[in-house]
């Protein structure tokens, strides 16, 4: 009693919560195509087989005894292995953290998700300490695009975007500081959402740039974004930046459709240095949402370089002594880029700090007369696998320092985004960047559905080769 | 699940052209040229006074960051600033 493996999480979730589906052969199921399949694509560090039978067999128990549910019953899950996970050391992509304990008990998020029914059955690959946006590793090795093996997954959360793409699990969970859950979400042709700065928990993960992380989740679906999102939201004194507002669902509405929103398209910085493609994929969802407008986020090149700043800065602030004592056993890009960042003279950073208020009061102001604004997730389609370099709008360019150009200039001020797969052609998908004000999830998840059921968007799990 | 891959990174990431990529960029501009300064100089005090113990093989790619993070650093402080506008180190949206 089982739907396919590669069925969506809100399928998954009706067929177990009715008695359609067992939650334990729901899971085997999911295991067994993990271990067919994983080798190929290399979006898992760890596969929690007991754990994860374990607990769907007291899910089905629990149903058997007429016990209510969540609303993600039986949903198979993963992690990027930054996220604690009881009993496994959060290695965070790095050789150094496998010396850490295990971690004592799960994170806020995967606490949440599986309160809400869902079952976490692994840990998924990264870029090491997120500072990446290739889904390249040299420990675990690289994750693979599953709609081009040889292509790259985009990074950080490499694994979280190929797991969901290769139909590994409906449902998988990333971190974003700069754009790393929105690259590989373009890249693996999958839904991702970073939601606004303090929305969700980050308690129970290993950091990166604190003034900068987010978690958020990765599907093929708008709905099932929508409820795993749901699911995470709510106060944590844990996390000293998680919000304090209230849960506000976006589930229930979710079907309003775009009614009279104002959806603009971003200019300036965001139509010019890309593929063609890149461009190309935001004026068909601009005009399948009828959006004409342009808005210009103003100095968005200057938040970049800020953003850049205070990543190097925090970074390395994060990792001192990790790089007075084990530099050696960092991936050499990785530590270079750290030991360069912890020179960093405070000044620097301060000046990116007070430029950010700026910034951040410009764009706002902006919401004042637009809902929702449009803008390329990438520059480009997925590089090949260990390509360093790029030709983007004439110009060659390395490819790991301008992947997330478009995306780090609206992380920089924690404003929501929904990443929405576009394929142009038979091709490699490109991803589009849905962007609301702050605390405005609702809105982007509506437009998003709205694409997704006017066909514009659409996430189908790869063919493997 | 996956075996290590035997690499390193310093091709697939040099800040040199990282460099040159963001002068290149001019559209969505960083400075032409960063501040004046000698970054080998300053990594060769900067590295003691952090505790770091810097292999000289790796002197190269740092001291090409440094460069970039000065140019980025530059293009911030070009814009004018209020004195009022306090800074953000704990983002509140």
């Amino acid at each position: 009693m089982s739907v396919p493996a590669t069925s969506d999480a809100a399928t998954i979730a009706a067929a177990v919560s009715e008695g359609r589906a067992s939650a334990r052969e729901t899971v085997a199921s999911t295991l067994d195509r993990i271990a067919r399949i994983d080798g190929r694509v290399g979006a898992f560090t760890d596969v929690l087989s007991e754990r994860a039978l374990a607990r769907a067999e007291a899910l089905d128990a629990a149903i058997a005894r007429g016990e209510a549910v969540g609303p993600l019953a039986g949903v198979p899950f993963a992690v990027k292995n930054l996220i604690d996970i009881a009993g496994l050391p959060t290695r965070a992509g790095s050789k150094i953290n496998r010396d850490h304990p295990p971690a004592s008990r799960d994170g806020t998020v995967v606490r949440r998700l599986e309160a809400a029914g869902a079952i976490l059955v692994g840990a998924l690959n990264m870029g090491e300490y997120a500072y990446d946006f290739t889904g390249e590793n040299v420990h675990d090795g690289d994750a693979h695009n599953p709609h081009a093996l040889d292509h790259m997954t985009g990074g950080s959360s490499g694994g979280s975007g190929a797991a969901v793409a290769a139909g590994l699990v409906p449902l998988t969970l990333g971190s974003d500081t700069n754009g790393s859950i929105r690259v590989p979400a373009a890249f693996c042709g999958c839904f991702g959402m970073k939601p606004t700065y303090g929305r969700i928990s980050r308690a129970g993960s290993f950091p990166f740039v604190g003034s900068l992380d987010h978690l958020g989740p990765m599907a093929r679906s708008v709905t099932d974004l929508a409820l795993a999102y749901d699911a995470m939201q709510g106060p944590d004194p844990e996390d000293p930046v998680a919000t304090t507002r209230a849960p506000e669902p976006a589930a229930p509405g979710l079907e309003s459709g775009i009614g009279n929103l104002r959806i603009a398209v971003a200019g300036g910085y965001f139509a010019r240095g890309g593929d063609p493609e890149a461009f190309s994929a935001v004026a068909r969802v601009a005009d399948a949402l009828g959006a004409s407008g342009t808005v210009e986020l103003p100095e968005a090149h200057r938040a970049r370089a800020a953003a850049y700043l205070i990543t190097a800065a925090e970074g390395a602030t994060l990792h001192l002594d990790r790089l007075r004592t084990r530099p050696r056993d960092f991936d050499p890009a990785v530590r270079d880029r750290l030991i360069a960042g912890a020179m960093i003279p405070a000044p620097f950073v301060e000046r990116a700090q007070r430029f950010r208020r700026w910034y951040r009061d410009a764009v706002l102001k902006l919401f004042d007369g637009i809902d929702v604004i449009l803008a390329p997730a990438t520059p480009c389609r997925a590089p090949k696998g260990g390509q360093t370099h790029f030709v983007l709008d004439g110009v060659t360019l390395p490819v790991r320092a301008n992947i997330g150009l478009f995306t780090q200039p609206i992380s920089f001020i924690g404003l929501p985004v929904v990443a929405v797969p576009v394929r142009l052609d038979a091709g490699l998908p490109l991803g589009v960047q849905v962007i609301a004000a702050p605390w405005r999830e609702d809105l982007a998840l509506r437009v998003a559905r709205q694409l997704e059921r006017d066909g514009i968007c659409t996430a189908p799990v790869a063919e493997i080769a | 699940m996956r075996r290590a891959v035997e690499r390193t990174r310093h091709d697939a990431c040099n800040p040199e052209q990282e460099l040159a990529a963001w002068k290149a960029g001019a559209r969505n501009a960083m400075p032409e040229t960063p501040p004046p300064f000698d970054p080998d100089a300053y990594a060769a005090v900067a590295a003691p006074l952090l505790g770091l113990d810097i292999d000289p093989a790796w002197m190269q790619p740092i001291t090409a960051n440094l460069r970039v993070l000065a140019a980025a650093a530059e293009l911030v402080a070009d814009f004018p600033l209020p004195d009022a506008v306090e800074a953000a180190p704990r983002f509140e949206a």
